[in-house]
């Protein structure tokens, strides 16, 4: 049977919106376990619940449905098929019009800032997988409140690893108010001014999966400054961190940080080669 | 559930009594109000002292909602109020009362408050689902060609929010930028 791109991406945009994926659920609820303030477990849970009427009544998790960031994780040797940017496009499209989302993008960005309802275009980027049998695609649809509070720093290469644990952690800190804490920060360090925030922006993919020394650190670092959901106090201003680390230049030491609310939205839709290779695209 | 209910339109003798920290149930008639609706009321207002009467007396909500094909009201929440930081303290000069956001504000809105008698309020940036059951109704009001920018009027039941700055001075730590 030819499987139809469009009909696939239309449901993962949608999925994405509505459906809080499992290891962001897992991070709330073990935040709940060690929190100790009551005001605050009980801001937790409004969260829970929020999630949960978001997947029973099929709306958004958050009135932000914003950008949609797609990744798409190619194989070497498999390419990218004809009417792959279009459909993706018609598919987002679509997927807002249809299920409530807000269009939120304007176009030109100054000036007259035009909201011309489309939601239109996906911030596509496609990464080399190496050797893999499978085409995975990643749609991640993000805010602007967290957006507005990501950051790249371009650090002495001399810096000493506490006063960067440090730094960055006070500069989180300092954003995180301005978000909607409790966040979750993504953060590379190394590479160069536009690898970082890219790979800052993958790594929340591992959020509530896998963890590391140095993310523990931080994120303890975060957590005792009492911000807490919302704002309101409380230990959970960070729900996780986590930190990707690449090869970067003599001079150098980018560290950039994707910030994400604690609606770290995404879905992730998978194509055995085969499969990818008989997807139907339209030309759009 | 201790929480304290408010109906808009309120007066500022009531405003007045609202301490910062204070959990309040907000009823009545409120009105959506984000960057771009901000920055056209408040060059009419500087130019021509002329602010909308509805909004008196009344509740701005800094939101960007979003609608089913059919109109009706998907999901609602609060953003960030610092962006609108530069228009508040001339629109609670013209007679709003509250405003409510997310996030904390610079110290001019703690001045702006204590001056008229007026309050921010912090509701739940990010619970969008649950906080758009607290919304009876919504109709758009004006600038309908900013879409979700646009001002709509909501009648709110029991919407959640703290108080972040009261009208005496007071504030939570997350309501005011350090």
């Amino acid at each position: 049977m030819v499987k139809n791109a469009y009909q696939i991406f239309k449901k993962e945009v949608i999925k994405a919106n509505t459906v809080l994926p499992q290891p962001v659920r897992n991070l709330l609820n073990r935040a709940i376990e060690e929190e100790d303030n009551k005001d605050a477990i009980k801001r937790l849970k409004i969260l829970i619940e929020n999630a949960l009427i978001a997947e029973e009544e099929k709306r958004p998790i958050c009135q932000d449905t914003g950008i949609v960031n797609v990744f798409v994780f190619l194989p070497e040797g498999v390419c990218l098929p004809e009417g792959f940017y279009g459909t993706l496009n018609m598919s987002i499209y679509d997927a807002y019009k249809e299920s409530g989302f807000r269009f939120s993008t304007v176009n030109p960005p100054i000036i007259d800032r035009r909201n011309d309802m489309t939601n239109k275009p996906a911030f596509l980027k496609i990464i080399d997988a190496g050797f893999s049998d499978v085409v995975r695609i990643v749609f991640m649809p993000k805010g602007a409140g967290s957006e507005n509070a990501s950051f790249i720093k371009m650090f002495k290469p001399t810096t000493s690893f506490d006063d960067l644990l440090e730094d960055l952690s006070k500069r989180i800190v300092e954003k995180a108010r301005f978000s909607c804490p409790p966040v979750i920060a993504g953060i590379s360090i190394g590479g160069t001014f536009d690898s970082a925030p890219l790979k800052a922006k993958l790594s929340l993919l591992e959020a509530g999966l896998y963890t590391s020394e140095i993310a523990k650190e931080i994120k303890e670092r975060i957590n005792k400054s009492g911000i807490g959901p919302f704002g309101l106090g409380g230990l959970t201003t960070a729900l996780d961190v986590t930190v990707n680390l690449e090869p970067t230049h003599i001079a150098s030491l980018p560290v950039a940080v994707s910030m994400s609310c604690h609606a770290l939205r995404y879905s992730i839709c998978e194509f055995k080669i085969n499969e990818w290779q008989d997807l139907k695209f339209e030309v759009f | 559930m201790g929480m304290k209910s408010i109906i808009f339109p309120s007066n500022r003798k009531i405003i007045g009594q609202l301490s910062a920290g204070e959990e309040v149930a907000i009823s009545g008639i409120i009105y959506t109000a984000r960057d771009e609706a901000h920055r056209r009321l408040f060059n009419t207002y500087i130019d021509c002292r002329k602010f909308p009467n509805y909004l008196k007396e009344s509740c701005i909500f800094y939101a960007g909602p979003a609608f089913y094909p059919d109109g009706s009201l998907s999901a609602i929440g609060p953003t960030t109020a610092a962006r609108m930081d530069e228009y508040a303290p001339s629109f609670y000069e013209a007679g709003v009362l509250a405003t409510i956001g997310k996030g904390p504000r610079d110290f001019s809105i703690v001045e702006a408050c204590k001056k008229t008698v007026s309050v921010y309020l912090i509701t739940y940036g990010g619970a969008a689902s649950y906080l758009t059951r607290f919304v009876k109704s919504i109709e758009l009001v004006d600038f309908d060609e900013l879409g979700p920018e646009a001002i709509y009027r909501l009648e709110v039941e029991d919407f959640p929010a703290v108080v972040g700055i009261d009208s005496r001075g007071n504030y939570l730590d997350g309501a005011v930028t350090r």
